[in-house]
Protein backbone atom coordinates (compact mmCIF):
# COMPACT_ATOMS: atom_id res chain seq x y z
CA UNK A 1 0.00 0.00 0.00
CA UNK A 2 0.87 3.29 -0.93
CA UNK A 3 0.90 6.20 1.83
CA UNK A 4 1.65 9.94 1.38
CA UNK A 5 2.71 12.21 4.31
CA UNK A 6 2.24 15.79 3.75
CA UNK A 7 3.41 17.84 6.28
CA UNK A 8 5.43 21.49 6.14
CA UNK A 9 7.59 20.14 9.42
CA UNK A 10 10.30 18.03 8.43
CA UNK A 11 10.39 16.67 11.78
CA UNK A 12 6.74 15.81 12.26
CA UNK A 13 7.02 14.28 8.90
CA UNK A 14 9.61 12.26 10.29
CA UNK A 15 7.60 11.86 13.74
CA UNK A 16 4.70 10.42 11.59
CA UNK A 17 6.65 8.20 9.86
CA UNK A 18 8.81 6.23 12.63
CA UNK A 19 4.78 6.06 14.58
CA UNK A 20 3.39 4.46 12.12
CA UNK A 21 6.91 2.38 12.05
CA UNK A 22 5.82 1.74 16.02
CA UNK A 23 2.01 0.98 15.14
CA UNK A 24 2.95 -1.72 13.03
CA UNK A 25 2.42 -0.27 9.63
CA UNK A 26 6.22 -0.61 8.86
CA UNK A 27 5.53 -2.33 5.56
CA UNK A 28 3.86 0.33 3.01
CA UNK A 29 5.90 2.43 0.46
CA UNK A 30 5.92 5.75 2.34
CA UNK A 31 6.82 9.02 0.44
CA UNK A 32 6.48 12.61 1.79
CA UNK A 33 5.07 16.48 0.61
CA UNK A 34 6.24 19.37 2.43
CA UNK A 35 2.95 21.32 1.12
CA UNK A 36 -0.46 20.58 -0.34
CA UNK A 37 0.38 21.72 -4.07
CA UNK A 38 3.56 19.73 -4.10
CA UNK A 39 0.90 16.62 -2.19
CA UNK A 40 -1.06 17.32 -5.04
CA UNK A 41 1.18 16.96 -8.04
CA UNK A 42 2.91 13.39 -6.04
CA UNK A 43 -0.71 11.99 -6.22
CA UNK A 44 -1.16 12.66 -9.61
CA UNK A 45 1.88 11.09 -10.82
CA UNK A 46 2.49 8.32 -7.81
CA UNK A 47 -1.26 7.57 -6.97
CA UNK A 48 -0.71 6.69 -3.55
CA UNK A 49 -3.65 4.78 -1.68
CA UNK A 50 -3.54 6.83 1.79
CA UNK A 51 -2.66 10.59 2.40
CA UNK A 52 -2.17 11.63 5.84
CA UNK A 53 -1.96 15.57 5.68
CA UNK A 54 -1.30 18.55 7.86
CA UNK A 55 -4.48 20.94 8.07
CA UNK A 56 -2.25 24.16 7.97
CA UNK A 57 0.44 24.34 5.18
CA UNK A 58 1.82 26.74 3.26
CA UNK A 59 0.75 27.33 -0.49
CA UNK A 60 -2.26 24.64 -0.42
CA UNK A 61 -3.89 23.52 3.05
CA UNK A 62 -4.81 20.17 3.84
CA UNK A 63 -8.39 21.16 3.13
CA UNK A 64 -7.80 22.93 0.32
CA UNK A 65 -5.63 19.98 -0.95
CA UNK A 66 -8.62 17.39 -0.32
CA UNK A 67 -11.37 20.18 -1.98
CA UNK A 68 -9.17 19.79 -4.93
CA UNK A 69 -8.68 15.94 -5.11
CA UNK A 70 -12.59 15.56 -4.66
CA UNK A 71 -13.21 17.94 -7.18
CA UNK A 72 -11.28 15.90 -9.86
CA UNK A 73 -12.78 12.77 -8.51
CA UNK A 74 -9.53 11.22 -7.24
CA UNK A 75 -10.27 8.50 -5.43
CA UNK A 76 -8.26 7.42 -2.27
CA UNK A 77 -8.28 7.52 1.21
CA UNK A 78 -7.10 11.11 2.82
CA UNK A 79 -7.18 11.93 6.94
CA UNK A 80 -5.71 14.61 8.24
CA UNK A 81 -2.97 14.93 11.38
CA UNK A 82 -3.39 18.24 13.23
CA UNK A 83 -2.70 19.82 16.49
CA UNK A 84 -6.23 21.96 16.43
CA UNK A 85 -9.49 20.40 16.13
CA UNK A 86 -12.38 22.23 16.74
CA UNK A 87 -15.67 21.16 16.32
CA UNK A 88 -16.19 23.72 13.07
CA UNK A 89 -12.47 21.99 11.57
CA UNK A 90 -13.98 18.39 12.37
CA UNK A 91 -16.82 19.15 10.21
CA UNK A 92 -14.97 21.06 7.32
CA UNK A 93 -12.80 18.00 7.02
CA UNK A 94 -15.63 14.93 7.31
CA UNK A 95 -17.81 17.36 5.08
CA UNK A 96 -15.21 17.61 2.45
CA UNK A 97 -14.38 13.56 2.43
CA UNK A 98 -11.76 12.95 4.99
CA UNK A 99 -12.23 9.36 6.77
CA UNK A 100 -10.31 10.29 10.07
CA UNK A 101 -8.64 13.02 11.87
CA UNK A 102 -6.26 12.45 14.30
CA UNK A 103 -4.95 15.15 16.73
CA UNK A 104 -1.45 15.80 17.86
CA UNK A 105 -0.14 15.10 20.30
CA UNK A 106 -1.03 11.59 18.39
CA UNK A 107 1.02 8.01 19.66
CA UNK A 108 1.10 4.31 17.64
CA UNK A 109 -1.97 3.63 19.70
CA UNK A 110 -3.99 6.19 17.95
CA UNK A 111 -2.43 5.43 14.86
CA UNK A 112 -3.56 2.05 14.89
CA UNK A 113 -7.03 2.77 15.83
CA UNK A 114 -7.61 5.69 13.62
CA UNK A 115 -5.54 3.77 10.61
CA UNK A 116 -6.34 0.03 10.79
CA UNK A 117 -9.57 -0.18 9.43
CA UNK A 118 -8.11 1.64 6.29
CA UNK A 119 -4.45 0.22 6.04
CA UNK A 120 -4.26 -2.94 3.97
CA UNK B 1 -4.13 34.98 30.82
CA UNK B 2 -3.88 31.17 29.62
CA UNK B 3 -2.68 28.52 32.67
CA UNK B 4 -2.37 25.28 33.01
CA UNK B 5 0.93 24.30 30.54
CA UNK B 6 1.93 20.47 32.07
CA UNK B 7 5.68 20.61 32.55
CA UNK B 8 7.01 17.56 30.98
CA UNK B 9 9.14 14.28 33.09
CA UNK B 10 12.31 12.66 31.07
CA UNK B 11 10.02 9.88 29.78
CA UNK B 12 7.74 12.26 27.96
CA UNK B 13 10.79 13.99 26.64
CA UNK B 14 12.24 10.51 25.64
CA UNK B 15 8.49 9.57 24.08
CA UNK B 16 8.51 12.39 21.79
CA UNK B 17 12.18 13.41 20.93
CA UNK B 18 13.06 10.05 20.62
CA UNK B 19 10.86 9.95 17.67
CA UNK B 20 13.50 12.23 16.09
CA UNK B 21 16.65 11.09 17.74
CA UNK B 22 17.74 7.30 18.53
CA UNK B 23 19.27 6.39 21.43
CA UNK B 24 18.59 9.94 23.02
CA UNK B 25 19.62 9.93 27.19
CA UNK B 26 17.33 12.35 29.61
CA UNK B 27 18.52 12.76 32.68
CA UNK B 28 16.24 15.54 35.22
CA UNK B 29 18.58 18.24 36.40
CA UNK B 30 21.12 20.72 34.90
CA UNK B 31 22.46 24.17 35.39
CA UNK B 32 21.16 26.50 32.45
CA UNK B 33 23.31 28.92 31.16
CA UNK B 34 20.79 32.12 30.01
CA UNK B 35 22.99 34.92 30.29
CA UNK B 36 23.34 36.99 26.92
CA UNK B 37 26.72 36.34 26.63
CA UNK B 38 25.56 32.10 27.15
CA UNK B 39 24.79 31.49 23.68
CA UNK B 40 21.65 29.56 24.35
CA UNK B 41 18.40 29.51 21.66
CA UNK B 42 14.80 29.58 22.79
CA UNK B 43 11.75 28.48 21.12
CA UNK B 44 8.70 30.98 22.34
CA UNK B 45 5.22 29.59 22.86
CA UNK B 46 2.50 31.62 22.55
CA UNK B 47 -1.13 31.16 23.08
CA UNK B 48 -3.26 31.60 20.57
CA UNK B 49 -3.82 35.29 21.20
CA UNK B 50 -0.07 35.37 20.67
CA UNK B 51 0.97 36.26 24.38
CA UNK B 52 4.00 33.82 25.38
CA UNK B 53 3.20 31.47 27.62
CA UNK B 54 6.12 29.15 27.81
CA UNK B 55 9.61 29.44 26.47
CA UNK B 56 11.96 25.99 25.65
CA UNK B 57 15.76 26.68 25.96
CA UNK B 58 18.71 24.33 24.38
CA UNK B 59 21.63 25.66 25.75
CA UNK B 60 24.83 26.44 22.88
CA UNK B 61 26.11 22.87 23.16
CA UNK B 62 22.43 21.36 22.61
CA UNK B 63 21.22 23.80 20.02
CA UNK B 64 24.54 22.65 18.60
CA UNK B 65 24.20 19.33 19.12
CA UNK B 66 20.08 19.30 17.83
CA UNK B 67 21.11 21.36 14.71
CA UNK B 68 23.69 19.31 13.73
CA UNK B 69 22.16 16.08 14.42
CA UNK B 70 19.06 16.78 12.79
CA UNK B 71 20.74 16.90 9.67
CA UNK B 72 23.63 14.46 10.33
CA UNK B 73 25.85 17.31 10.06
CA UNK B 74 29.28 16.28 10.73
CA UNK B 75 29.81 15.79 14.28
CA UNK B 76 32.89 17.03 14.26
CA UNK B 77 30.97 20.96 13.92
CA UNK B 78 29.34 20.77 17.11
CA UNK B 79 32.86 22.31 18.95
CA UNK B 80 33.27 24.82 16.24
CA UNK B 81 29.65 26.09 16.83
CA UNK B 82 30.08 25.86 20.85
CA UNK B 83 33.12 28.15 20.12
CA UNK B 84 32.00 30.65 18.01
CA UNK B 85 28.42 30.91 19.87
CA UNK B 86 27.18 31.25 16.30
CA UNK B 87 24.28 28.51 14.83
CA UNK B 88 24.93 28.14 11.47
CA UNK B 89 21.55 28.94 8.93
CA UNK B 90 20.53 25.23 8.70
CA UNK B 91 21.43 24.17 12.42
CA UNK B 92 19.12 27.33 13.12
CA UNK B 93 16.72 25.76 10.61
CA UNK B 94 16.51 22.61 12.63
CA UNK B 95 16.68 24.13 16.24
CA UNK B 96 13.05 25.66 14.63
CA UNK B 97 12.14 22.33 13.91
CA UNK B 98 13.01 20.48 17.04
CA UNK B 99 11.46 23.71 18.79
CA UNK B 100 8.21 23.11 17.27
CA UNK B 101 7.74 19.93 18.00
CA UNK B 102 8.63 20.44 21.62
CA UNK B 103 5.43 22.74 21.71
CA UNK B 104 3.90 19.00 22.74
CA UNK B 105 6.37 18.90 26.07
CA UNK B 106 4.19 21.63 27.58
CA UNK B 107 0.94 20.41 25.94
CA UNK B 108 -1.21 17.66 27.16
CA UNK B 109 -5.21 17.03 26.34
CA UNK B 110 -6.48 19.12 28.81
CA UNK B 111 -4.12 22.56 28.01
CA UNK B 112 -5.13 25.41 26.42
CA UNK B 113 -3.31 25.31 23.17
CA UNK B 114 -0.05 26.86 22.25
CA UNK B 115 1.63 26.81 19.36
CA UNK B 116 5.60 28.55 18.77
CA UNK B 117 6.31 31.72 17.40
CA UNK B 118 9.76 31.53 16.49
CA UNK B 119 13.38 30.85 17.77
CA UNK B 120 15.67 33.48 19.34
CA UNK B 121 19.12 33.45 19.97
CA UNK B 122 19.03 34.38 24.14
CA UNK B 123 20.48 37.69 23.51
CA UNK B 124 17.60 38.48 21.43
CA UNK B 125 14.61 37.14 22.53
CA UNK B 126 11.59 39.87 22.19
CA UNK B 127 10.72 41.77 25.29
CA UNK B 128 8.28 40.06 26.55
CA UNK B 129 8.97 36.50 26.16
CA UNK B 130 12.68 37.60 27.35
CA UNK B 131 10.10 38.69 30.58
CA UNK B 132 9.10 35.31 31.09
CA UNK B 133 13.10 34.06 31.76
CA UNK B 134 12.45 35.56 34.93
CA UNK B 135 9.14 35.58 36.25
CA UNK B 136 7.85 31.97 34.90
CA UNK B 137 5.50 30.27 37.15
CA UNK B 138 7.34 26.87 36.75
CA UNK B 139 10.07 25.13 35.41
CA UNK B 140 12.19 21.90 34.93
CA UNK B 141 15.98 21.38 33.50
CA UNK B 142 17.02 18.21 31.74
CA UNK B 143 20.56 17.07 30.73
CA UNK B 144 20.18 15.75 27.20
CA UNK B 145 22.49 13.48 24.94
CA UNK B 146 22.67 12.52 21.45
CA UNK B 147 24.41 9.68 20.25
CA UNK B 148 27.63 10.78 18.35
CA UNK B 149 26.97 14.65 18.66
CA UNK B 150 26.66 14.87 22.81
CA UNK B 151 24.11 17.07 23.94
CA UNK B 152 23.70 20.13 26.97
CA UNK B 153 20.81 21.11 28.84
CA UNK B 154 17.63 22.14 27.77
CA UNK B 155 14.96 24.08 29.90
CA UNK B 156 11.01 24.32 29.99
CA UNK B 157 9.66 27.82 31.39
CA UNK B 158 6.07 27.91 31.74
CA UNK B 159 3.67 30.67 32.67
Amino acid sequence: MKILIVDDSTAMRMIVKKTLRLAGFERHDITEADDGAKALATIKTSKPDLVLSDWNMPNMTGLQLLETLTSEGVKLTFGFITTETTPDMRAKAFGAGAKFLISKPFTPESFKEHLGPHIR
Amino acid sequence: MATGYPLPDGNKIVQILGLLFDGLDVKPGGTFDKTPAGGAWFGVFVSDDGEPVALCGADVTLAASFGAAFSMLPPGMVKDVVKSRELTGVMIDNVREIMNICTRLVMDADSPHLKLEQVYPVKSLPAAAAGLLGAAQGHREFQIQLPRYGGGVLTLLTV
